[in-house]
């Protein structure tokens, strides 16, 4: 049992929350998560319509009765989001914990607190967590370079990004990228973290409604098997490096515009993947750097359980070092 | 406190300096190994006899262990038989290929002195070990100067659990949070270069030291525009102009070129040498032009790199992310004692939350 301020606001057991992977943090995925004593997190642009994200919500809390999470990303998007009634879609639900990233939260925040709902924001840039705490959510998530998605324009390494965020804001911090099992989640904590956010780890869980293709090849990726693509639209991606990744990078240092990388970098193409395992068919998949720290295909609960008796491993190893008096 | 890392050198506390080249002067070498720590003398900016001079220098200032850096294949056929003579404790070496690395480590163990490969790519790491290396320092991409793309979080556990020696992290250490994430990634020890440069005991300007305070960590751009490879540097005017710039005048370079060989006391040989490994960087902290290019660039931002020392603006300043954590300018010895109390005082309070 590891109590942290994250655990105690979120009412989970423990501090391991689970990043919302578009097209695959759908309830099956949360709910193992949640149930396995971490959060889960639903993508919820994923869904198309506020309708299908309600049908969603209510199927994980058939899954789960412990508390999991809505993400709301607000950034632009290719079709047209009312992002109001996705928060409202998620309050009605009874959702408890709403994770907003993309932008500031601020728009939002009223509605949210009115409900009763915690609120927390996840960014890349320090400046962008005191902006979400001034605002008022109750927690903040620091993504560091090495992690999949969206890790920033500034490119900076969760080893500074993390002690640096825990000085700038008094509202617990989250630390995401670069994160896949004990060894990081002691790490974090030791920085001033009072959570981890992982998301490759979960995706290669057998957990994860993706095809088992996509898992084994995650297997044979290392450390150094990723790139970071659409920095010339302001919208660093860090994918897997593929022929495909690496001609849209062609594209955008040949100065490609955003209508000539959209059917490029097209969210679709990823969701096919995941549903056929082909894998040559040409996607951006999301990764982060830890694909290279991952050698098993675990269920969620056996690599949440793992990570909590492994750290007390970590733990007794410290001690030996003269570390804890 | 007790790591492999203290008990293979014989230190107190498991943090050394990073051999930077133009800031590791004989009297911070000391200042790290008499407060604990291990000292590393970067040997390929001087003359080969200034090298040696150095080395006598620390010898006065210390009786506890230390070491020299060499990047292997800039002049270091010439200085590394003077590391040999000296019989210094500890030999820090960078890049270089095994037919040059296995003798140096053999000399080395002949006379009971260790070997500390530096490192950025597992495959170096995994060669490094074979080749007889005692430990590895494994640069993360926070690191200033040259790294590969891969931050600490990830690096420091893919290698640690690759290899059997002992492992050191470096790029993004400035306190006792960094020491212990280090540890509980799967290190020994730590490394630190910005935050023990930014001390009292640091013998380069004060300009220089109130720049690392006042950056952040978002102020630093990494480009091969520098020196050739990927290396982190502080984003100022003169980094700018580089990176706009993007090619160099050929007289430039060739100036820049005869400057080094004067400096570095090389002769035509090793000059047109250097130039060659230049062009032949291994790729994966490579990320730059291959070619003559790079080696017009290396020349060139040496003379820069040199600039910064005195005037942070208009020369080239090496910074890595960890500025953003310094805050700062203390002694050396307090950055150290203080580094070693904040992670012993982290590591109680968490297993007093994991005793819960």
């Amino acid at each position: 049992m590891l109590k942290t301020r994250i655990t105690e606001l979120l009412g989970i057991e423990h501090p391991i929350l689970a990043g919302p992977m578009a097209y695959m943090s759908g309830p099956e995925l949360i709910s193992a998560v949640s149930n396995a004593g971490g959060l889960g997190i639903m993508a919820s642009l994923g869904y198309q319509t506020t309708d299908e994200l309600r049908e969603a919500i209510k199927k994980t809390k058939q899954l789960t009765d412990k508390p999991f999470a809505v993400n709301v990303t607000l950034l632009p998007s290719a079709r047209q989001i009312k992002y109001e009634d996705y928060f409202l879609t998620a309050i009605e639900e009874g959702v408890k914990i709403i994770e907003t990233s993309g932008r500031s939260p601020e728009p939002y925040i009223k509605l949210c607190k009115d409900a009763g709902t915690i609120v927390m924001h996840r960014a890349t840039r320090t400046k962008d967590i005191q902006t979400a705490e001034r605002v008022g959510v109750d927690a903040v998530t620091i993504l560091g370079m090495e992690a999949a998605g969206h890790p920033g324009q500034e490119e900076v390494g969760s080893m500074v990004r993390i002690p640096v965020a825990v000085d700038a804001v008094k509202v617990p911090v989250v630390a995401g990228g670069g994160i896949a099992d004990a060894r990081g989640l002691v790490a974090a904590l030791a920085m001033g973290a009072e959570g981890v956010l992982m998301g490759t780890r979960f995706m290669a869980s057998k957990d994860c409604l993706i095809h088992n293709n996509v898992k084994d090849w995650l297997l044979t990726l290392g450390e150094m098997d990723t790139i970071l693509i659409q920095k010339s639209i302001k919208n660093a991606s860090r994918v897997v490096r593929t022929e495909h990744s690496e001609k849209i990078l062609e594209m955008e240092n040949r100065g490609a515009s955003l209508e000539e990388l959209m059917p490029m970098i097209s969210g679709r193409r990823g969701q096919n993947v995941y549903a056929t395992g082909d894998i040559g068919s040409g996607a951006a998949i999301s990764v982060g750097q830890v694909v290279g720290l991952i050698h098993d295909i675990p269920t969620i609960k056996e690599i949440i359980d793992n990570m909590i008796s492994e750290a007390s491993v970590i733990m007794q190893r410290l001690q030996k070092m003269g570390l804890t008096g | 406190m007790k790591t492999r890392m203290t008990e293979l050198f014989g230190i107190k506390y498991p943090i050394m300096l990073a051999g930077m080249n133009w800031l590791t002067t004989p009297k911070l070498v000391a200042a790290v190994s008499n407060a604990g720590g291990l000292g590393v003398l970067a040997g390929n900016h001087q003359t080969p006899d200034g090298l040696r001079e150095a080395i006598k220098e620390i010898k006065g200032l210390t009786d506890k262990p230390f070491g020299v850096n060499l990047t292997l294949g800039i002049g270091s056929a010439q200085r590394a038989p003077i590391v040999i003579e000296e019989k210094v404790p500890v030999l820090n070496y960078a890049l270089g290929r095994p037919p040059e690395i296995a003798p140096l480590i053999e000399a080395v163990h002949g006379y009971g002195g260790k070997v500390i490969g530096t490192i950025a790519l597992l495959r170096h790491a995994l060669r490094s070990e074979q080749l007889g290396a005692d430990a590895l320092i494994i640069t993360g991409y926070e690191a200033a100067s040259h790294s590969g793309n891969v931050g600490a979080l990830v690096l420091v556990p893919t290698i640690s659990e690759a290899v059997k020696v002992p492992c050191i992290g470096a790029g993004g250490y400035a306190d006792g949070h960094g020491l212990a994430a280090a540890l509980a990634l799967g290190a020994e020890g730590i490394s630190m270069g910005s935050r023990l440069a930014a001390t009292q005991d640091a013998e380069v300007a004060d300009a220089v030291k109130q720049t690392w305070v006042n950056a952040s960590e978002e102020d630093t751009v990494i480009d091969p525009a520098f020196d050739g490879i990927n290396c982190r540097v502080l984003r100022n005017k003169a980094a700018e102009d580089l990176l706009e710039k993007k090619a160099f005048p050929l007289f430039d370079a060739i100036s820049a070129g005869l400057h080094m060989k004067k400096t570095l006391d090389m002769s035509w040989g090793e000059l047109l040498r250097t130039a060659n490994n230049m062009r032949k960087m291994p790729s994966g902290i490579g990320g730059g032009q291959r070619g003559l290019g790079s080696s017009m660039r290396f020349a060139v931002g040496g003379r820069l790199f040199r600039v910064a020392l005195e005037d942070p603006v208009n020369g080239i300043l090496m910074m890595g992310q960890t500025a953003g954590r310094i805050k700062d300018i203390p002694t050396v010895a307090e950055v150290i004692e203080r580094t070693v109390k904040e992670a012993e005082e982290i590591l109680q309070n968490m297993n007093k939350q994991f005793a819960n």
